[in-house]
């Protein structure tokens, strides 16, 4: 993702210059977001457990108590960013806000990409070579990694 | 070191070790090490959720990224709590402990 597709605007938050297919997968991303936090099997899934980390280490029950009181907020406040990213998907500026929602909601994204392929820091196409559909998930991962490090750069601004 | 067994002396009162000891250890928020959260994602919550200038944010990234953690914030549970929620909701892989 370049600078000329995402940057700061004058006025405050990001313009966008993003081709349509890009678009179409950012609502694409958020959609298949909301329906993973609507399944019922959701519990099980290793890619949601990383969305929702064991807080105690050593304390399975305040572990618990925590995931009763904060569980329901954290999903909330995902599903609203959710909501976020499915009104502005066309949109051609994004104030602060809307682009926080973005980042967080591509960066679950990737989280949910990243534990479904297990990813490592150093992983490549080339390491996925061997399943049909692993390279395409991965390329589908660095197009998110590139959209999520720009619009984030563009808000802490240059280094 | 002597392998004599020591008599345990008679008539010393033992400390407390009731709870108000255990409330005044103070709580530490502690972000991990993954493979999948960007140094700039990391850098850009820190600095969103805790106020931290741009460079302390970075230190406390890089020391996340070659120590496998750091120490990001500190104090009640309660608040620890609320810290941890946060980070959660936005990837982190984040815990809290009494920092002893």
């Amino acid at each position: 993702m370049t600078r000329e597709e995402i940057s700061r605007s004058f006025g405050g938050g990001v313009n966008l210059r993003l081709p349509p297919q890009v678009r179409t997968l950012v609502r694409a991303m958020a959609e298949q977001l909301r329906e993973l936090y609507a399944a019922d099997a959701a519990a099980d899934d290793p890619a949601v457990a990383r969305l929702f980390p064991t807080p105690y280490v050593d304390d399975p029950l305040a572990s618990l108590a925590f995931d009763d009181a904060k569980a329901g907020p954290i999903r909330q406040s995902r599903l609203e960013a959710i909501e976020t990213v499915e009104r502005t998907a066309d949109a051609r500026h994004l104030t602060v806000e809307q682009a926080d929602a973005w980042i967080r909601t591509l960066n679950d994204a990737r989280l949910v990409l990243g534990v479904r392929l297990d990813v490592k820091e150093d992983s490549t196409v080339e390491d996925f070579r061997d399943d049909p559909f692993k390279p395409g998930q991965f390329e589908l991962y660095a197009v998110l990694s590139g959209i999520v490090d720009q619009l984030v750069r563009t808000l802490i601004g240059p280094d | 070191m002597s392998p004599r067994l020591a008599v345990a002396p008679v008539g010393i009162e033992r400390p407390a070790t009731g709870e108000d000891v255990e409330r005044d250890v103070p709580w530490v928020v502690i972000v991990w090490n993954d493979p999948i959260n960007l140094m700039s994602y990391v850098t850009w919550v820190l600095q969103k959720l805790f106020g931290y200038e741009r460079f302390k944010a970075e230190r406390l990234m890089w020391q996340v990224h070659t120590e496998g953690k750091a120490a990001v914030a500190n104090g009640s549970r309660e608040i620890c709590e609320g810290h941890v929620a946060r980070l959660h909701a936005h990837g982190l892989w984040a815990t809290l402990q009494q920092d002893r």
